[in-house]
This record gives C-alpha cells, sequence and structure tokens, in this order.
C-alpha cells in the first residue's frame, strides 16, 4: 500500500514540496502584520485602560475581524499537514532522521494543539462575532475575548520559538 | 474619513458609551497577573520540553534502540533550553500584556469612525 502511494506520488514529490511550502509560508505570515500593528496595540491599550468603553469597542472590532481574517491561516494549515504527510511518505522518511522526528514531535505535540484551540476560538465556540449575535449577553462576549487575549499570550511566545525551529529544522536538517 | 476631536494619554481613561461589539461590556477584570505569567511559563516550558525531550527519546530508544541521547550533553542542551524558554515566554508574555513600561510611546485618539461589519446572510 504505501509502496504503491509511493511509486504514485514520487513524479510530483517537488510539486507536493511546493504546495507544502507555500502553505507554510501563508501560515507563518498571513496574520503577522494585522496581529503586530493592529491587534497587539489596541490590547495594550485595553489592558492599560481596561474600563475605557471607546477602547474596549475598538479591541473587540478588531478582534472580531482578527477572527475572520485568520481564516487565511487556517486553510493553510491542514494544506500543510496533508502535503506533509505526503511527503513524508513519497520521500520515504522515517523516524530515524533525527531533525525530522523533532520536527513531527513540535508538531503534533505543540502546533497542532494550538491550532484546535485557535480554530475553536476564531471560527466555531469562541467566534466574537457569533457570541455577539446570539445574545448570550455582555459577560460571555467579555469572557470570550479574555480567553482569546489568555490564548494570544500563551501561544505567541510558543509559536515565534518552535514556528521557526520548525523550518530551521527543515531547511537546514541540522542533526 | 476620521473625525479627530481630542487626543487622550493612554493612561487615561474616556467615558463614553459605545456597545455595538460590546464596547460596553461586563466589567470583569482580566485574570492575568505577573505571578500567574510566571508560573504558567515554567509550566508551559517544562511540559514542552518533556513532551519534545521524552517523546524524541523514547522513540530512538524504543524504535531505534539508541541510547546518544542519555548522555550529558543532549541532556544538558535540553534542560538550558528549557531554562531558557521559561525566561523568554515569561517575558514576551509580561511584554506583550502591557505589563512593563508606562505606554508612554502611545497615545488614544478619540476620533468618530464607521467600523466596517461584512453582513453574514443565511444558508439557503
Amino acid at each position: 500500500m504505501i509502496n504503491t502511494i509511493q511509486a504514485a506520488l514520487a513524479p510530483y514529490y517537488l510539486y507536493i514540496k511546493f504546495v507544502h511550502v507555500l502553505a507554510v509560508m501563508a501560515w507563518i505570515w498571513s496574520t503577522a502584520v494585522a496581529y503586530a500593528f493592529y491587534l497587539v496595540p489596541i490590547f495594550k491599550a485595553w489592558r492599560r485602560n481596561p474600563q475605557d468603553p471607546e477602547v474596549r469597542e475598538m479591541r473587540n472590532w478588531a478582534l472580531e475581524r482578527f477572527d475572520h481574517g485568520v481564516s487565511y491561516e487556517h486553510i493553510a494549515f491542514p494544506v500543510i499537514l496533508v502535503t506533509g504527510v505526503l511527503l513524508y511518505i513519497t520521500a520515504g522518511f522515517n523516524t530515524s532522521i533525527n531533525w525530522l522526528l523533532l520536527k513531527l514531535l513540535i508538531v503534533t505535540g505543540i502546533l497542532i494543539p494550538i491550532e484546535v484551540w485557535d480554530y475553536h476560538l476564531s471560527h466555531f465556540g469562541g467566534n466574537k462575532r457569533r457570541i455577539r449575535e446570539s445574545g448570550a449577553g455582555a459577560l460571555a462576549y467579555e469572557k470570550a475575548v479574555h480567553q482569546h487575549w489568555w490564548f494570544l499570550l500563551l501561544t505567541s511566545p510558543t509559536v515565534m520559538i518552535f514556528g521557526i525551529l520548525v523550518v530551521f529544522l527543515a531547511i537546514s536538517k541540522p542533526f | 474619513m476620521l473625525q479627530q476631536s481630542s487626543d487622550t494619554p493612554v493612561g487615561a481613561g474616556a467615558g463614553v458609551d459605545a456597545s455595538t461589539f460590546g464596547g460596553a461590556g461586563a466589567d470583569l477584570p482580566f485574570s492575568g497577573t505577573p505571578e500567574r505569567y510566571l508560573r504558567i511559563s515554567i509550566v508551559l516550558s517544562v511540559a514542552i520540553h518533556a513532551w519534545l525531550y521524552g517523546g524524541f527519546s523514547a522513540i530512538k530508544y524504543f524504535v531505534h534502540g539508541e541510547t546518544w541521547m542519555f548522555g550529558w550533553k543532549p541532556v544538558l542542551i535540553a534542560l538550558a533550553s528549557m531554562v531558557l524558554f521559561a525566561r523568554f515566554a515569561y517575558r514576551w508574555i509580561m511584554r506583550l500584556d502591557a505589563q512593563y513600561g508606562s505606554g508612554s510611546g502611545w497615545r488614544l485618539v478619540r476620533c468618530t469612525v464607521k467600523l466596517p461589519e461584512a453582513v453574514h446572510r443565511p444558508k439557503r
């Protein structure tokens, strides 16, 4: 079975790699400007002025737009996973390759759980627009915003180090 | 077009009701504190490194019969990385959550705007 897939996909290895790398670029950078230059300054202003209704209004609007804008990242991520598995099979990789094993552990144990949480916050139960339109109330909305801020606080340093480490390992294959 | 009416320093609040996007929302204090961030950074770093070092060593040992990961150098690198990441994560979270500095590099400009919102039509 694996050999059949390997033989069938072998001629397309570089094309699969192209899609994989393109999706990785979108996953890493698609929210960078919105995050760094819009979301973070607004959230810092809110943390310094938590009672200011105008700042909260801006914060909420920005976060709702961010929920929507993160779609590019969330389309790219499954593409990365599918093409990653195809590359693994096609190239005949296995866990004896040290850099690859470390990369897979980072992806499965750190990045996938982060993205699952992010999908929930942005598109499913934690989506702020849906909570607002559902009439759940101001408290439920505020809790959802706080939960998203907790997510961003905890995942930002993690993604910054381990997201870049994944790319470094794949390109430099250091061990 | 923005209509700027006044500037407010970042440190000072301004009182105008605005509730379209939940701006008048509940007075719910955010639960993050520096002590909590420190604890979380340490736990996060230990958990991540336990997963990476433990998972890597387990697969190498049980699947491939290798033992080099148990030498002092890999262990030292894992421990050093754990300490450095905990410190990095704590400082990053503190900076991101506006716990450092006074915010004097920014000012809040009051203006009147119309915020675009997507119209979500029900699916047929």
